[in-house]
């Protein structure tokens, strides 16, 4: 690169840094990033405890409590929250959601977080395979879901902390076994996820994430006595039975 | 009935019966209620919080069964305590759960309240409120002071001062009871504290007949667990904790954990074999240890056999820091 006098003299002038130095600095930086992510990831697990987590079909879903005691401990804060009533329409007729917004902040970082919790949300809207009258749903509960979701995702995305596994849980002191489990599914459903034959329950249910789902099913089948108490001695062991 | 031993899974049958049993019935008692004035046991330190309470109690977040069965404990240990206060003490329990009233200057009433009761005594009554909380809580409660520790005793204040007011009563008592026995509390009358409440009162009420809600401002000991959170939404500030990176205070802090567990066995094992030698002047155990004691003479004063008036007169208030420590 040059430059030009006011005599028209060529003039060299000193070279940027080149670019191995850049992409150094550049790996560097991103370095540190990385080490910074890893001790936010480690410090926000250590700050929750087993009742701040569920599991949800298999994977770690971080509860509004635990991530409220995140963003104390970083000093995330939110303003400008707003709730929207929204209906819509499907085959099935017309429902309601709750839409929570809010401006998330960190340092100086900000960013716009979304809630949502819907009238047919299976947990609040389904009983006994069923869609419950719109008359029995506390809309409360959906409220406060759209507004939990809104701050776990706000927390969570701001510091960069979705989608962890339960490995990254476990170093963080949180026991997998004590977390407890959300599963939507139906009684229905869960009878056709069984194996047919009765013979093959009891090593389909020590794969099972949550075997009691099946005490039900097993209780009141025409399986032979011992394969039933096989199966309940997987879902109630005898060193720790129902909660 | 059948004469066999019930296997394993016929037991966790009946606890998974019986849990979720109790569960649907303490759902069961879970309700929100139209409430038309202000509640004198649930006068609440947050401004909107009360606004809310009377305009939206339709869409109070509801509790869940783990506090619905504390709320029925409590309403079972108040009989209790009646009860031993009748059969036991011989005191007759008058006017219990009495509603009471309180109006504004216009005639409009903008509060409203039970006691728990009255006792008779020497032909006059006296009003009484029971408590019932967990041990710390107890064990934490020992003077009116102690209540302003924690937003929910501040509550039992206002309320206690509610009814002495609606009730024109001068003094009334706490009983406070852990399920086992009871602490009981004077309180008196106090005008200046109850000018506050009122005039608050009033005009939290005028701001409810205009439908207008005050500035929220977040408090973590109110607004975590407030049941309007999501109708409020106010801004939250956080103050983010100070991250540390110094690796020798670290590495102390570490071993200060290791030796946590030595310590208090020290410490206990110190206390133990003192106890061995209290009076022997000189002694040795095997070949290894020599021990000499003598008796000593301290002066102290017995604070508590000073008269509380005195002891009020050199009574200050310090300020202090208290750190905790908790490996994570």
């Amino acid at each position: 690169m040059c430059n030009t006098t006011e005599q028209n003299e060529i003039v060299a002038m000193p070279a940027p840094a080149n670019n191995v130095d850049m992409t150094e600095d550049i790996l560097a930086a991103a370095n540190i990033r990385v080490a910074q992510l890893e001790k936010i990831v480690s410090l926000s697990i250590r700050r929750t405890n087993e009742n701040d987590w569920v599991n949800q079909q298999g994977k770690p879903y971080l509860c509004a409590s635990g991530a409220e005691k995140i963003a104390r401990l970083f000093g995330v804060c939110w303003k400008n929250v707003k709730c929207e009533k929204i209906y819509s329409n499907d085959e099935q007729g017309q429902f309601y959601y709750f839409e929570y917004t809010g401006d998330f902040m960190l340092g100086k970082d900000i960013i716009s977080a979304v809630g949502t919790c819907s009238q047919k949300d299976q947990f609040f809207a389904m009983s006994k395979g069923q869609m419950k009258p719109a008359s029995e749903i506390d809309e409360t509960n959906i409220r406060k879901a759209a507004f939990s979701n809104m701050l776990v995702n706000g927390i969570t995305r701001i510091l960069g902390i979705r989608n962890l596994t339960w490995e990254e849980l476990k170093s963080g002191g949180i026991d997998q076994s004590k977390v407890q489990g959300v599963d939507y599914k139906t009684k229905k459903d869960h009878s056709n996820d069984m194996p047919e034959n009765p013979v093959d329950w009891v090593e389909w249910l020590k794969k099972q994430e949550n075997p009691k789902l099946y005490y039900g099913i097993i209780k009141n089948s025409a399986a032979a006595q011992d394969i039933k108490s096989a199966c309940f001695n997987i879902m109630y062991p005898k060193n720790g039975g129902a909660q | 009935m059948r004469n066999e031993p019930a296997t394993l899974e016929e037991t966790n049958g009946l606890i998974a019966h019986m849990i979720e049993k109790r569960n649907n019935f303490l759902q069961s008692e879970i309700s929100r209620y139209p409430k038309r004035a202000f509640t004198c046991s649930d006068i609440h330190e947050c401004d909107r919080y009360m606004i809310h309470s009377l305009l939206d109690w339709d869409k109070r977040e509801l509790h869940d069964e783990g506090l619905q069965a504390i709320f029925d404990a409590g309403k079972r240990e108040e009989e209790n305590v009646k009860h031993r206060l009748g059969y036991e003490l011989g005191l007759e329990f008058v006017e219990q759960q009495s509603p009471f009233e309180i109006k504004n200057n216009q005639g409009e009433v903008i509060a409203s309240g039970r006691i728990d009761g009255k006792i008779l005594w020497e032909g006059k009554a006296i009003p009484v409120e029971i408590k019932s909380m967990n041990e710390n809580s107890f064990n934490m409660i020992n003077s009116l002071d102690d209540f302003k520790k924690k937003p929910l005793y501040r509550k039992y204040l206002r309320q206690m001062q509610l009814y002495l007011y609606g009730n024109n009563q001068q003094y009334g008592i706490f009983i406070l009871s852990n399920f086992r026995t009871e602490k009981i509390i004077l309180v008196e009358l106090d005008y200046g504290e109850c000018e506050y409440i009122l005039s608050r009162l009033e005009r939290l009420w005028e701001m409810k007949k205009r439908g207008e809600y005050p500035e929220g401002t977040y408090k973590p000991e109110l607004c975590d667990r407030c049941p309007f959170a999501t109708l409020c939404m106010a801004d939250v500030n956080n103050k983010p904790a100070d991250m540390i990176n110094n690796e020798e205070l670290e590495e102390k802090l570490n071993r200060r954990e290791e030796l946590a567990a030595a310590a208090k066995e020290y410490k206990e094992l110190d206390e133990e074999v003192k106890t061995v030698f209290k009076s022997i002047p000189h002694a040795f155990v095997g070949q290894s240890f020599e021990i000499t004691g003598k008796e000593q003479i301290r002066k102290s004063v017995d604070t508590k056999a000073i008269p509380e008036e005195v002891r009020k007169q050199y009574e200050k208030e310090t300020s202090c820091w208290i750190t905790k420590i908790k490996k994570i």
